[in-house]
């Protein structure tokens, strides 16, 4: 750098800019005239003497005023107010695009993070002092919750939980709860079936609810040894029941057939104390006796315990590392009187969980998946806050010149910022507004169509919080971008800045929009290969072959009076049948305990002699393989004639048959021992192919498909097949079993592939989320790349004038716009591609049925921002081409 | 008396330079004539001052390679300027002129 040159760089920062051009001159003149006198060190001397001497004087001289200065009052500020707003008119198009750009992360940031909210973080509705209580959950050698269980030694039996209450002192209150769904009605009215729970213990007491009218069920009332037959409803079941605001205490209810006396109303809102929980009545633990029809014995049996999870309340005094280290102390002691289950008692480690928020079970899962939730959205919002930040950037280029007229017109640097600070709180106001609006549309779309398919959606609100931290990021961004060229005003020089209005601007903050677009466009990548890859996870979930064709196969879920098998009952079972199949539009029925895709009832099976293997017991009617389309291992239709199934004989399936006999072709004629509700002994007359569950799509399914010989328990699944299945169809198949079973609650229908959105409701919902937000971020980017290639062809009209008037082609000049959006688009796509492998790592243990590096899913993506980056680019490419050489040079 | 030393200075060096007067000019006219360095910054804040007050006035001069293209900022010292300097060395005029010898001779005594 020349002597000279530093000094004028030195001069434009130090220096006010009023006299700054003489006062530079004079600088430059003494220099170069003491260089050639004396030399170049003192002249070097002399110049930095003057000029730190200049800029010291400058400070302490007051500014000599260039026009008498106004009074400041609340005219001008609406002076200001109504210049900003003037804006708007003169530049719809930057105003539309920053607004957009911001509301859209704002309001995915509100949604997604409200989601989250929602889900995991937000007290359970109805408990008081949410934190001061939590979740016991008692964990087995692998991590799993063995709260409650059947047939194999799991779970915790009502006599140790009893020992619990009592030996867990720092525990102050302990309940728990179990699941099972009642038939409820009022008066003789037709039964409505209403998700239900048993409740044992302090339940209430640990979950802290009161009552809305008349009490909650207390330890005293839910022993053994209290009346079984009261319950606690819930408001909106009352509402239902007896009609808003209802009287409901002391009035009976019928329970399954049984008379009960609802003793309280539980506050509107309250569900049980799971969040996914749908309860709207609780009973005491014993009533299951009377309700469910279950042995006193059974209740109290370690075999098939009742109680889903715990719920505690510790004393206020209480850690929870001492609370486990007790729990687990008494459950060494029950251990030592219990031989048999002696290793297993002692495995179980206690695990407390404070916070009625989420339960155990799902906690974790939601804590994974809304930090990965979490962490898009992130990216989401810096890919926004950048991408308004150019635009930012971009206009205050712009408007350079103007203020730098204004400044010298003299406009003090204070009023400048004022101004600029009305536009941006204009623009940053309309982001927010609109962030708000986009993020109750999405709110509207979850629970008005469902679209994600999640339950919870129904009760997800906003949270204050999380509104103004989005706002706050969305308004910040706004005027630290908009306002700190403002600030800077001061240090315009009159001349330059004129000369840069027409679009030019400073290298460095050339390079820094450049890698803002890159960033942009690695980030925007990063979440795009996660959201392909999540999208054809899901897409591989739902097209699984389950080895049964569904489609079109409607269900209805029938529950039969009383709990035993009866002639009569059987006889319904098969009059329900025939009339299905003599709907129109139906093509055939049959009939099985459970779902097509189960899991059915699990039992043991294996050859005479041998160790039995645990398999999944599924009873169905002989057309069930014909109408779900089941194929033989061989792969020809499994056709079962009705009178060659009957007791003794059974079908496996192929990775069940493979299991017990090395081969399926061996299987065939076999006898098999099996061992479900008794031991029974089976001719297997057939092999099915692979069988899978929505469930567990990657793990074989060891079924044994037994005859269905009437209704062995309460309910049975009903099937048919439509063509097609209309709701016509399924309202008419609903009919006609509420026609036959008019004491009981209107079967649930539906499509039997009904289930497979409620098993994969997890996966979708994070494929499109991330889809989404990846589709946004790639908007955002190419918004990003759009505005800072032709920001640089405005900054290079005279270049691009002088290369044109020497002759350059077309062709060179697109290759000239190519190569500067190419090499933002290169090191943003290999910075993208790094990113989305290491998205993919997170991402893998969610993936099924594609690699984490799957090649066609990062070469799609690459080819798509391709086409993104293109179209990004078209519009400025052909302003290039438009260059005027003569305009362009003219007006200089 | 009104004048600071400095605009002393400034209104001899303008006096001196006559219509060729400006900021490098003036400041060497100071430096040369009685070896005080004098910043650009400083010369224009008192010429302004002075302009405000009358004595001196300004114009737009013309550019030159060494001044990086930038213009001049040429001054003038006005009849008032002239009286106000005139008026200052009279004074200063008299009161040295009758111990100018004595000076002369303290001076040699300590040298």
């Amino acid at each position: 750098m020349s002597g000279p040159a530093w000094l004028s760089w030195l001069a434009d920062r130090l220096l006010p800019l009023a006299g700054r051009e003489f006062i530079l001159g004079d600088l430059l003149e003494l220099h170069h005239r003491r260089q050639e006198e004396k030399g170049a060190a003192y002249a070097t001397y002399c110049a930095l003497r003057d000029l730190v001497g200049s800029a010291v004087n400058a400070r302490r001289a007051p500014e000599p005023p260039m026009r008498p200065k106004r009074r400041e009052s609340l005219w001008s500020g609406l002076h200001d107010l109504r210049a900003a707003s003037r804006m708007f008119a003169r530049e719809p198009g930057f105003v539309l695009v920053t607004v957009l750009t911001l509301s859209l992360g704002a309001g995915a940031a509100i949604a997604v993070f409200s989601m989250a909210n929602t889900l995991a973080l937000r007290p359970v509705p109805g408990v008081i002092d949410p934190h001061r209580g939590g979740y016991l959950t008692l964990l087995d050698a692998d991590g799993v919750s063995s709260t409650s269980g059947f047939v194999d030694p799991k779970g915790l039996a009502t006599l140790d939980f009893d020992r619990l209450r009592e030996e867990a002192t720092l525990l102050e209150h302990v309940g728990s709860f179990g699941n099972s769904p009642v038939n409820v009605s009022v008066g003789g009215e037709r039964p409505r079936s209403v998700s239900a729970g048993s409740v044992y213990g302090a339940f209430f007491e640990a979950l802290g609810t009161r009552p809305l009218e008349g009490r909650v069920l207390t330890a005293a009332d839910v022993g053994f040894d209290a009346d079984p037959l009261v319950v606690v409803i819930a408001a909106e079941l009352r509402d239902e029941l007896f009609g808003p605001g209802g009287a409901a205490v002391g009035r009976t209810l019928i329970a399954n057939g049984v008379p009960v006396e609802v003793v309280g109303v539980t506050p509107y809102g309250f569900r049980g104390a799971l969040r996914r929980s749908t309860h709207q009545l609780w009973y005491p633990y014993p009533a299951l006796v009377e309700l469910i029809g279950f042995g006193r014995e059974r209740l109290l049996d370690r075999y098939s315990t009742m109680h889903d999870e715990l719920v505690v309340r510790p004393r206020p005094d209480a850690t929870p590392d001492a609370i486990e280290a007790q729990v687990a102390g008494v459950l060494n002691g029950i251990a030592n009187e219990y031989e048999l289950d002696r290793d297993y008692l002692r495995g179980l480690t206690p695990r407390l969980f404070m916070g009625f928020t989420t339960g155990p079970g799902w906690r974790g899962r939601a804590v994974k998946l809304l930090s990965l939730l979490a962490g898009a959205v992130m990216l989401v919002l810096i890919v926004t806050c950048a991408n308004a930040a150019n635009l930012m950037l971009f206009r205050n280029a712009r408007w350079r010149g103007r203020t730098a007229v204004r400044r010298a017109l003299g406009a003090s640097t204070g009023r400048i910022a004022r101004t600029r600070l009305f536009e941006c709180l204009i623009l940053a106001l309309a982001a927010c507004g609109s962030g708000v609006l986009v993020a109750h549309g999405v709110y509207r779309a979850f629970r008005t169509h469902d679209i994600l398919r999640v339950p919870v959606f129904e009760t997800f609100v906003f949270d204050g919080r999380i509104v103004a931290f989005a706002l706050a990021l969305s308004g910040g961004t706004t005027l630290l971008f908009g306002l700190l060229p403002a600030l800077w005003a001061g240090r315009f020089s009159l001349a330059p800045a004129l000369k840069a209005s027409g679009g030019k601007e400073t290298r460095s903050r050339a390079r820094l929009r450049w890698w803002m677009a890159a960033g942009q466009i690695a980030l925007s990548l990063t979440l795009l290969i996660g959201g392909v890859l999540l999208t054809r996870s899901t897409h591989n979930l739902f097209s699984v072959d389950t080895g049964m064709r569904v489609a079109e196969v409607g269900e209805v879920y029938v529950e039969f009076p009383g709990d035993q098998h009866t002639e009569a009952s059987e006889a319904l079972g098969h009059h329900m049948l025939e009339s299905l199949r003599a709907l129109p539009g139906v093509s055939g029925a049959a009939a099985a305990l459970y779902g097509p895709h189960g899991p059915g009832m699990y039992g043991r099976a294996g050859l005479p002699g041998q160790d039995p293997v645990e398999a999944e017991f599924q009873t169905v009617t002989a057309g069930y393989f014909e109408l779900l389309g089941v194929k033989d291992w061989k792969g020809d239709p499994i056709v079962v004639e009705p009178e060659e199934w009957r007791t003794g004989v059974a079908l496996l399936s192929e990775s069940l048959a493979t299991r017990l006999f090395g081969d399926a072709d061996r299987a065939i004629g076999q006898k098999l021992s099996t061992r479900m509700l008794g031991e029974e002994d089976v001719q297997i007359v057939g092999v099915t192919g692979a069988l899978r569950r929505p469930s567990r799509p990657d793990v074989d399914r060891d079924a044994i498909f037994i005859p269905w010989d009437g209704p062995i328990f309460s309910h049975a699944s009903l099937l048919y097949r439509g063509r097609p299945l209309t709701d016509q169809l399924v309202s008419e198949a609903s009919a006609v079993a509420a026609e036959a079973l008019p004491l009981m609650p209107i079967p649930t229908t539906g499509a039997a592939s009904d289930d497979m959105d409620a098993y994969h409701a997890e996966s979708r919902l994070l494929g499109r989320l991330v889809a989404m937000l990846s589709g946004l971020a790639t908007g955002m980017a190419a918004i990003g790349l759009y505005g800072v290639t032709s920001f640089a062809i405005a900054g290079r009209q005279r270049e691009l004038g002088i290369r044109v008037a020497m002759g350059a082609g077309r062709t060179s000049i697109v290759g000239l716009v190519s190569r500067f959006c190419g090499s933002i688009v290169v090191v943003g796509v290999v910075s993208g591609l790094l990113g989305g492998a290491l998205f993919s790592m997170v991402l893998r243990s969610r993936l099924f049925g594609i690699a984490p590096f799957d090649a066609s899913a990062y070469l799609g993506t690459c080819l798509a921002f391709a086409v993104v980056a293109v179209l990004a680019c078209w519009a400025p490419t052909r302003r290039a081409l438009a260059v005027d050489p003569v305009r362009v040079l003219g007006a200089e | 008396m009104s004048l600071g030393d400095l605009e002393q200075l400034v209104l001899l060096a303008l006096a001196r330079l006559g219509r060729e007067a400006y900021g490098a000019a003036i400041a060497v006219e100071i430096e040369e004539g009685v070896g005080r360095a004098v910043t650009p910054g400083a010369l224009y804040t008192v010429l302004e001052r002075m302009a405000a007050k009358g004595y001196v006035e300004s114009w737009i001069g013309d550019s030159t390679p060494e001044r990086g293209g930038r213009k001049r900022k040429m001054y003038r010292i006005l009849p008032l300027g002239a009286r106000e300097l005139s008026t200052w060395y009279s004074g200063v005029s008299a009161m040295a002129s009758t111990v100018l010898d004595d000076l002369d001779d303290l001076a040699r005594e300590e040298g």
